[in-house]
């Protein structure tokens, strides 16, 4: 009786999934046809474009909040003006991700992003949906077979956050010396970019300040707990550079815990998430961050612009888009701090 | 000879703990600081807090990934009470303990009643929680606690932070039950032989539900540690902890095919990774050298066990 049952179970799901599959290859194909067809009328409406687009995005996590609150924005702005766009992650996973890039490329796509685990596993399946006269935009790596590459110069931003150290240490301190943390994650190339540029900026623009810890925190666990033991190591630490906001974070907590908040000690990092930003606000430890772009609000809002730009063959001037970097301090954090 | 041999079988591993410990304190000057030593203790109590639930699967033979997705989802789900709720924090706590028991639970009845293997059953429920804990939270922390809240992770009582009183009483509570009463001597029962357990008597599911509640409930409270410690509950907080418990665990002997393992070694097993984290930060080793370490400890640790079971050292 069971094996019965389940043997017609089995096979009304594989009759399901069959009939599934060709669903969605005619879907594909309609769409395909529907999208010529709407070019064509495009070209004869003139620049105001009503095509409807289909727009499809892999990112490396969502568990990163930049990512899953700009994916959700650009759902949102899509959805307002009728277009599809579908988002998922391949959780830093570069099969998962082919695959992903496969589905959108036979989905019939106009665009897809991706914001790769690796840029050189999909370079290939980026090739085949340009071969297919899909556009292809990366966020993050300097890619070849794309359109455009939205990315951020690491070394820059690290050398942002280092000045910005810098010009306090050379404010606070006479002769300039201070006894400075880093906290970095050189486990990820960009990040130890980052690093580079911090460490060069130090040396440039503060010679007398030396760092005497360099220690890895991706998150706020990670530069809570890296943190405290430097502070064991050297208490007296001033001053803190992070590659990110997570540590940044953490690092915060470790100086509220040790009471060691004082009009000398200053964190400075990168992200400018709304944490770090209501730590600014509350005159505690975090000085400066670096935000790029905007917040993640915002973030979403200028992916999404060029994706339609994009989607309706409108050139850019080189493939190398580099994404704007600014700092927020106490005096600008309030612009950009969206509450809790 | 004979007992020498038998001494260092079983207390390998306070061994470890005391060569690293002489070998830091050489090294660094700041190492062997009352404050230092404290922020050890501060620093693995969640990590020493969720290794007792762990102790207990693994003593059964069974093992638990959730812990990690438990920490992130109730962390959530409590700061999301507490901030944009505005819920009493005392309530927000028992919600949260009681949410993680129940988690712990469901596993254990899946596990207990369908056969199913708790690798694959207590996986499952992480990316449940995971994903949950990311359509609550849409993938941006909560933060702006209570100040009393904060408290749990970084207030003292006395000379002595919160976490390590908490900590302690944990294993106190953990140690009385796996030695004092009959629940215990059945955990190692079921792990010696279930076939066996049923036969004479133990009802082997009852036993499965307590054990795996246990592991939520003990993980739960190390989130809680978690949470007040950082004052932002992250929808990745706990991404991976699991592994950091598992790790602690069979560095303190207990046996992944269940059926053997102390508690007591299980603290030295927590301590070790807590003292070697603190020391390497301490003498700024980086952060490539810090994983390498970190796989060599866990590699020797289990291949003693291993050794040891194939009576390559006669006692």
């Amino acid at each position: 009786m069971k094996r019965k049952f389940l043997a017609v179970l089995l096979s009304a799901l594989m009759t399901a999934a069959v009939f599934g599959g060709c669903g969605a290859n005619s879907q594909a194909q309609s769409s395909g046809t529907a999208a010529a067809s709407s070019n064509t009328e495009q070209t004869s409406s003139g620049s105001t474009s009503q095509k409807k687009l289909k727009i499809g995005v892999t990112v490396q996590s969502l568990s990163n909040q930049v990512w899953s609150g700009a994916c959700s924005r650009m759902k949102e702005l899509a959805e307002a003006a009728g277009n599809t766009l579908t988002y998922v992650s391949c959780d830093d996973t570069s099969s998962k991700q082919i695959e992903q890039i496969e589905n959108y490329i036979s989905s019939g796509c106009d665009v897809i992003m991706v914001n790769p685990s690796d840029p050189n596993a999909i370079e290939t399946v980026c090739k085949q949906a340009r071969d297919a006269g899909i556009k292809v935009m990366c966020w993050d790596n300097k890619m070849t077979n794309t359109d455009i590459n939205w990315i951020i110069d690491n070394e820059k931003l690290g050398y942002m956050i280092g000045e910005q150290a810098a010009k306090f240490i050379n404010e606070k301190f006479t002769d300039g010396k201070c006894e400075v943390a880093v906290l970095d994650y050189p486990q990820t190339q960009i990040l130890l970019e980052r690093e580079n540029g911090i460490l060069k900026a130090l040396k440039a623009k503060a010679p007398n300040a030396s760092v005497v810890a360099q220690q890895p925190a991706i998150d706020a666990t990670g530069g809570l707990d890296a943190m405290e033991t430097i502070l064991q190591a050297h208490p007296n630490v001033k001053v803190v550079c992070c590659i990110g906001g997570g540590g940044a974070v953490g690092a915060n907590e470790a100086l509220k815990a040790a009471n060691k908040i004082a009009d000398n000690v200053g964190i400075f990092a990168a992200d400018a998430t709304n944490e770090e930003l209501a730590a600014m606000l509350a005159g505690e430890a975090n000085r400066m961050s670096v935000m790029i772009t905007g917040t993640p609000k915002t973030i979403g809002e200028t992916v999404y612009k060029m994706l339609v730009k994009l989607g309706n063959g409108e050139k850019f001037e080189s493939q190398n888009v580099y994404r704007e970097i600014f700092p927020i301090t106490a005096d600008n954090a309030k612009q950009y701090y969206t509450g809790k | 000879m004979k007992k020498l041999v038998h001494l260092i079988k079983e207390e390998a591993i306070f061994i470890v703990l005391l060569v690293l410990f002489i070998f830091f304190m050489c090294t660094s000057d700041r190492f062997l600081s009352l404050p230092n030593l404290l922020n050890i203790a501060r620093q693995v109590s969640m990590l020493g807090i969720a290794s007792v639930g762990m102790t207990y699967v693994i003593l059964i033979g069974g093992i638990d990934l959730s812990t990690g997705s438990i920490i992130t989802f109730v962390n959530i789900i409590t700061a999301y009470f507490m901030v944009n709720m505005g819920m009493n924090m005392w309530a927000a706590i028992l919600i949260y303990l009681l949410v993680s028991t129940g988690i712990g639970f469901i596993n254990g009845f899946l596990v207990a009643n369908f056969n199913m293997p708790s690798l694959i059953v207590t996986f499952a429920s992480q990316i449940i929680f995971e994903g949950l804990a990311y359509i609550i939270s849409k993938g941006m922390p909560i933060f702006g606690f209570p100040a009393a809240f904060s408290e749990i992770g970084q207030g003292y009582l006395g000379p002595i932070p919160i976490p390590i009183i908490i900590m302690t009483v944990v294993f106190l509570i953990g140690g009385f039950i796996l030695n004092k009463t009959y629940f215990g001597r059945y955990f190692y029962a079921l792990g010696g032989n279930e076939t066996a357990s049923e036969l004479s008597g133990i009802r082997v599911k009852r036993v499965k539900y307590l054990i795996f509640s246990l592991s939520g409930l003990f993980a739960g409270v190390a989130g809680i540690v978690m949470l007040a410690r950082t004052n932002s509950g992250q929808p990745t907080a706990g991404k991976g902890y699991e592994f950091d418990v598992i790790t602690a665990v069979v560095l303190g002997g207990v046996s992944l095919s269940g059926g053997s393992g102390r508690l007591a070694n299980v603290v030295a097993g927590v301590l070790i990774m807590g003292v070697l984290k603190n020391g390497m930060v301490l003498l700024n080793i980086s952060s490539y050298v810090q994983m390498v370490v970190e796989g060599l400890i866990l590699l020797l640790a289990v291949g003693f066990d291993c050794v040891q079971k194939k009576g390559l050292i006669k006692a």
